[in-house]
């Protein structure tokens, strides 16, 4: 019994050879699209995934403090705090989306390794080592791998963790037995001016019994009044963030050592953020719009920022893959179109006889338009159904093979995964994108078959 | 189905028609002026030598193929004019084909190939299956109806083509030299076969031939050379055979 695509499909596989080259020309696109495309997204969502997991989905700081205030902790500090962080985990819109909901105090500050002479500038972040612990086990994206913790011991008030790049620059790669890391040794300038009487006064004026064993340091901020502060502590661990500036900077130390450092032993510390973890990405326009609802009611002066606001390089990224991706979808599509167009309008060629019959037994042009356009999307169909199971495979064998990879600008090896399972619009849009390509392919043939005079086409040789 | 053309009038008239076809910058007049009434009954023969015009003739009754002057009337109907979409669904209702090079659609089997034309009739699948058994059984190829056109000698594949052509219940039934790819034997009980449907289903069949045992068993026979029909054979006016479409002269066997 005859069904609309009966005709068609045994014309597809008619020519065997030549249909099976063009399959393949398909099923290739198909694979390579899904497998860039899948890559890309790993890469974005593993961009995604790490910022996530330090700076969280959305921080609410005080407003301008991103623009202009980094500066100045002491004025942009949040000093309601508690209350906002008890407010958003209470509420019933945010609580369930909510993970975590945390504090932070951000603080630019001197390191210094006065026995070795060294010192840098350093960004010190004050956690919540528990909170943070549990926010690198943010996974949406299931990223193979286990995640380090936080290097900074949960209890202990007085200890920080520092970036390898600040251990190798105040030489404490070998103290702190860090691997790949060498303390490289620096002609002492006999020269040199010695640190500041005051400065040095602050670092000898640290209660007694502060002085403990242990790789230490001294870190020196600019208190709330404008004073210099300075708190000697133990160094707990040198920890790689993956990008070495960062790395060169980066030091962690407890919140409340951070609120000591900037505001004093006062009774109202302060934070700059407060961030928020959600269980999803997805949730985060709906979880925005709610605490911006509940900053106005409550009348603060906050603002609430994105991670992709927070770190714009995430944007960069994404455009940056998203246009490769858009340009390599592009070469593919060119070559799908001229293979299925080459491949029907051959076929056109070939069968001018036969469509002659057709119309002679009363087929009307659109019915043999209709059987080429037919033709085309099924030769689409077949070799991006093929294309699109073989990349899945492609894609199971790329993530159980356990490679690993160093992104641009990073120190780190993360592991090569691509995400296709878990991006459904790449799948159907690629299929999509490749089946259109096809029937656009065939538009042309199948108009000219449809044109040919019945008697020249019955005449044809 | 559609019931066979009333066999009292014709089933075809051409009353000054005129075909030329332009290769290049050359024109070469095909058809000059021909004035033709084909029975609707019987077997109409147009014969003559190559390039006398029949075939351009027989494309233009089957109206695949449009004159460039005259009337053409087809099954009482005028077609010179029509449409191309009207004209397909006209030769799918009322003509069936038969050609010289059988051209039957390859990736089909014999059932398929007589089955396709009530496809394309929208006949319902169970009605389908027993007129196409019965009429692969009406050309003697029931044995064969799974088999695809390579699998089959010429005379089987010329057969399968006329079941084809028939299976629809057209009122006319155009072959072009059908004899003309088979040997002398299977041409014989082609012809023979082709005789016997017309005869059992009142169509009008009209095959252009210069196969002498093919003009040997025509009703009517129309001699044709350089593109026009040869006087002497037949002719006589009938006026009436027009209808209202055209009151011009037209030509049958005397």
């Amino acid at each position: 019994m005859f069904s609309k695509f009966k005709l068609p499909l045994r014309n597809v596989l008619r020519n065997r050879r030549r249909t099976l080259v063009t399959l393949i020309t398909l099923a290739i696109g198909e694979i390579a699209m899904l497998i860039f495309g899948g890559y890309s997204n790993a890469v974005v969502n593993g961009v995604q995934t790490g910022v996530v997991r330090q700076a969280g989905h959305l921080q609410v700081q005080r407003t301008n403090y991103f623009l202009i205030g980094t500066g100045s902790p002491a004025d942009y500090g949040i000093a309601e705090y508690k209350q906002l962080m008890d407010t958003l985990r209470n509420d019933p819109v945010l609580k369930p989306m909510l993970v975590v909901v945390t504090p932070l105090l951000q603080v630019q500050g001197i390191a210094g390794n006065f026995g070795q002479g060294v010192s840098r500038t350093v960004a010190g972040n004050g956690y919540v080592a528990h909170d943070q612990n549990q926010m690198r086990q943010w996974n949406e994206y299931r990223f193979p791998g286990e995640v380090k913790p936080i290097a900074l011991p949960e209890g202990e008030q007085e200890v920080l963790s520092i970036g390898i790049g600040v251990a190798r620059g105040l030489r404490l790669c070998a103290q702190l037995a860090v691997p790949n890391c060498s303390d490289v040794a620096v002609k002492a300038k006999e020269d040199g001016p010695p640190a500041p009487a005051d400065i040095a006064a602050l670092a000898d004026a640290q209660p007694a019994g502060a002085k403990q064993p242990g790789v230490r340091l001294d870190v020196l901020t600019a208190a709330v009044n404008g004073a210099p502060n300075v708190i000697n502590a133990r160094v707990a661990a040198a920890e790689s963030l993956g990008v070495k500036e960062i790395d060169d900077g980066y030091l962690a130390m407890p919140l409340e050592m951070a609120q000591h450092l900037v505001y004093g032993r006062t009774n109202n510390p302060q934070v700059t953020s407060v961030i928020l973890q959600l269980q999803s990405t997805r949730q985060l326009e709906a979880a925005r719009q709610r605490i911006k609802e509940l900053i106005k009611e409550h009348g603060w002066d906050l603002e609430v920022l994105d991670y992709a606001a927070l770190y714009p390089a995430y944007e960069q990224i994404k455009g940056l893959f998203n246009s490769i991706f858009g340009f390599v979808s592009m070469l593919i599509g060119v070559v799908v179109l001229f293979s299925v167009a080459n491949t029907m309008s051959t076929a056109v060629m070939e069968r001018t006889v036969e469509i002659g019959t057709l119309r002679s037994m009363g087929v009307r042009r659109g019915g043999i338009s209709r059987q080429f356009l037919t033709e085309g999307l099924l030769i689409g169909l077949i070799g991006t159904g093929v294309g699109c199971v073989l990349a899945l495979m492609c894609a199971l064998g790329i993530n159980s093979a356990g490679w690993t990879w160093t992104p641009p600008n990073s120190i780190d090896k993360i592991p090569l995964v691509v995400h296709v399972f878990n991006s459904p619009n790449l799948i159907v849009g690629s299929v999509l994108s490749l089946l259109l390509l096809a029937a656009i392919s065939s538009v042309l043939p199948a108009y000219r078959a449809a044109r040919i005079p019945v008697v020249e086409a019955l005449r044809h040789v | 189905m559609n019931k066979p053309y009333e066999a009292r009038g014709p089933a075809v008239v051409l009353s000054g028609v005129f075909k030329s076809y332009r290769v290049g910058s050359v024109v070469t007049p095909v058809l000059r002026g021909v004035d033709l009434a084909i029975a609707g009954d019987g077997l109409s023969v147009l014969s003559g030598p190559s390039g006398s015009g029949k075939t351009t003739l027989l494309n233009l009754i089957g109206c695949i193929d449009r004159p460039d002057k005259g009337t053409l009337c087809v099954l009482g109907r005028e077609v010179g004019t029509l449409p191309d979409a009207v004209l397909s669904d006209f030769r799918r209702q009322r003509i069936g084909y038969v050609f010289q090079n059988f051209n039957l659609l390859p990736v089909l089997t014999a059932f398929e190939n007589v089955e396709y034309p009530l496809h394309l009739a929208k006949v319902a699948p169970a009605a389908r299956k027993s007129m196409v058994n019965a009429a692969l059984e009406q050309v003697g190829l029931s044995a064969h109806h799974n088999k695809y056109p390579n699998q089959l000698s010429g005379g089987q594949r010329q057969r399968v083509a006329i079941a084809r052509a028939l299976i629809k219940g057209p009122a006319l039934v155009l072959a072009d030299e059908p004899t003309a790819n088979l040997d002398s034997e299977t041409g014989a009980s082609i012809l023979r076969l082709m005789k016997t449907l017309q005869e059992l289903n009142h169509i009008a069949f009209v095959i252009s031939s210069h196969d002498p045992q093919v003009q040997a068993q025509a009703d009517h026979l129309y001699n044709m050379r350089d593109g026009m029909l040869l006087p002497g054979r037949a002719v006589q006016p009938t006026p009436s055979w027009l209808g209202s479409t055209d009151d011009q002269p037209v030509l049958s066997l005397a």
